[in-house]
């Protein structure tokens, strides 16, 4: 319980300091402190925002901005789909935890042992996130660069490696080996050739892959 | 102009993760769906893990992150505590790209 609840609390940090970054890059890209903070709290899906004002700033349009955003959204769709089973039953519930499905929530969510643990970190990595996200973004937006870039702390490294350790669980049987290896395979190999935002969407076929793989096995065995 | 981009955006991203919870809990006791949708995660999170380590501005790159997630990975190969990979994973990109 307690290392659960310490790990979001980590995760929320780090991804608040992004916040700022989010916050500093959407006011220079021209959107209000209002806007940019409606986006943490309605969009709240960071990656999507980020490409969103970067397009905004680099002077490509609304509506490549809108639709590379989209895009890299999507996902969010397929993860809570694969963790429905621990989201709450009743409507109103389900409805507020819907928000909170990001790739943070998910991965701390379906790294724990048991379904209890599994519900436990995808609330505490999701509010812990919901709140840090927001709370970077209004002082971004408000007080300009506070602490210089990200990636200077070398936190742009973190997430992937914070990533790696939650997928580590995952890996126990073929399916799963051969799903991740070669989701992460088509999605680099896509990367020069197909729009910001595709690419990570290609994972799926890493998953369809792992799922044939499975059945083979089960057949031969 | 940017309000209506934002709603839409906003609506956009809430509907994906809505309906998928809607859909991926109507999947009943379907062992075949269910076997799919457990491998999502791995097959999102590890191109989310390639990307995040060699992507750049739509380009692929070796940089100073490279090394930081090697770190990351030998450390949570041996089972060391979360914050760990996470620190360590930071510090190390942070001073190879301050020395690099």
């Amino acid at each position: 319980m307690g290392q659960i609840i310490r790990n979001s609390i980590l995760l929320g940090l780090a991804v608040g300091i992004f916040g700022l970054t989010f916050g500093v890059l959407a006011t220079a890209s021209g959107l209000t402190v209002a806007q940019s903070l409606a986006m943490s709290l309605f969009t709240f899906t960071g990656a999507s925002q980020f490409a969103f004002v970067g397009l905004l700033g680099a002077g490509g349009g609304v509506t490549a901005a809108l639709l590379s955003a989209l895009l890299l959204a999507a996902r969010n769709g397929l993860y809570a789909a694969s963790i429905a089973t621990l989201l709450p039953k009743s409507r109103f519930r389900k409805a507020l935890a819907a928000q909170l499905v990001i790739d943070e929530s998910t991965a701390m969510a379906t790294a724990q042992k048991n379904p209890d643990a599994s519900k436990r970190a995808f609330w505490a990595t999701g509010l812990a996130i919901y709140l840090f996200w927001t709370l970077g973004t209004l002082l971004g937006a408000l007080c300009g660069d506070l602490i210089g870039s990200p990636d200077a702390w070398g936190l742009d490294a973190a997430f992937p490696a914070g990533f790696v350790a939650l997928l580590i669980p995952h890996l126990r049987n073929h399916a799963a080996l051969v799903a991740a290896l070669s989701g992460a395979v088509i999605t680099v190999i896509a990367v020069p050739v197909l729009p910001i935002g595709v690419p990570v969407l290609f994972g799926v076929f890493g998953a369809v892959l792992g799922y044939w793989h499975g059945q083979r096995r089960r057949a031969g065995s | 102009m940017i309000w209506s981009a934002i709603f839409i955006l906003s609506l956009g991203a809430y509907l994906f993760k809505i309906v998928g919870a809607i859909i991926g809990a109507r999947r009943g006791k379907n062992k075949q769906i269910e076997a799919f949708l457990l491998l999502l995660p791995p097959a999102l999170l590890s191109s989310l893990i390639a990307l995040q380590t060699f992507e750049l501005n739509g380009t692929l790159v070796l940089d100073a992150r490279v090394f930081g997630v090697a770190t990351g990975c030998i450390i949570a190969y041996c089972r060391r505590p979360f914050y760990e990979i996470v620190v360590f994973s930071a510090l190390v990109t942070a001073v190879i790209r301050q020395f690099g």
